[in-house]
């Protein structure tokens, strides 16, 4: 059990408050994933319509989603021609887990960090259908607005397909996916 | 009860200063 007098008091003095640039340290990833690990047992341990008033008022779920995990998608969200498009390229989802790495070496906050958050959020999503709706309308939803849509099928080969001339005819493998492929051809 | 209803206030304090201190994090973890 919590002794929350005493928490309060830790979090509050403990958890540098300096200049932003400064919070991090080697220790950051560590205390990061702390706090969030401590939100996940306030919420497993308290009044849960309490707690989902002050996520709900402090936009908890939001912050983690918009300002961490998609960071990166959100701010190029603003410009039209940088929308993301729904190709997948293996190249990057390697160098993705490799960026991670790399904040993680240099005191960031990196994909242990990451799953942390997606672990958070799944709780909070789980415990209270008021978040879940709130996850979904203020976080999922602009999220799936900035992904474009592909504008027709990515198949190969592309129009003027003679029979016999070609060997193989079907859609494009983009990827780690030609087990789908397979399913919906 | 009475305690309960201290602690339930507590956790809300707390529950709200962690949250500002992810905050302050995230954003530190986007100016870097």
């Amino acid at each position: 059990m919590f002794d929350i007098p005493d928490l309060t008091k830790f979090v509050s003095e403990r958890v540098p408050q300096g200049k932003q640039q400064s919070l991090l340290s080697e220790d950051t990833e560590s205390i990061y994933i702390g706090l969030l690990q401590l939100t996940g047992k306030i919420i497993d341990n308290f009044d849960i319509t309490k707690c989902e008033k002050v996520v709900e008022s402090k936009r908890l779920i939001d912050e983690i989603f918009v300002n961490f995990l998609f960071k990166a998608v959100f701010d190029q969200g603003g410009d039209e021609n940088k929308r993301i498009v729904t190709k997948v390229k293996p190249k990057r989802l390697y160098g993705e887990v490799d960026a991670g790495k790399a904040a993680e070496e240099k005191g960031g906050l990196g994909k242990k960090s990451k799953d942390a958050a997606y672990r958070l959020i799944n709780q909070l999503i789980k415990k209270s259908p008021l978040l879940l709706n709130l996850f979904l309308e203020k976080s999922m939803l602009p999220l799936m607005k900035m992904i474009k849509r592909q504008d027709g099928w990515n198949y190969s080969p592309p129009g003027n397909y003679v029979e016999g001339r070609q060997k193989y005819c079907g859609l494009r493998n983009l990827g780690c996916i030609c087990y789908m492929n397979a399913m919906m051809q | 009860m009475g305690d309960k209803a201290v602690n339930v206030f507590d956790a809300e304090i707390l529950l709200s200063q962690i949250i500002d201190k992810i905050k302050i994090y995230n954003k530190a973890s986007s100016n870097n």
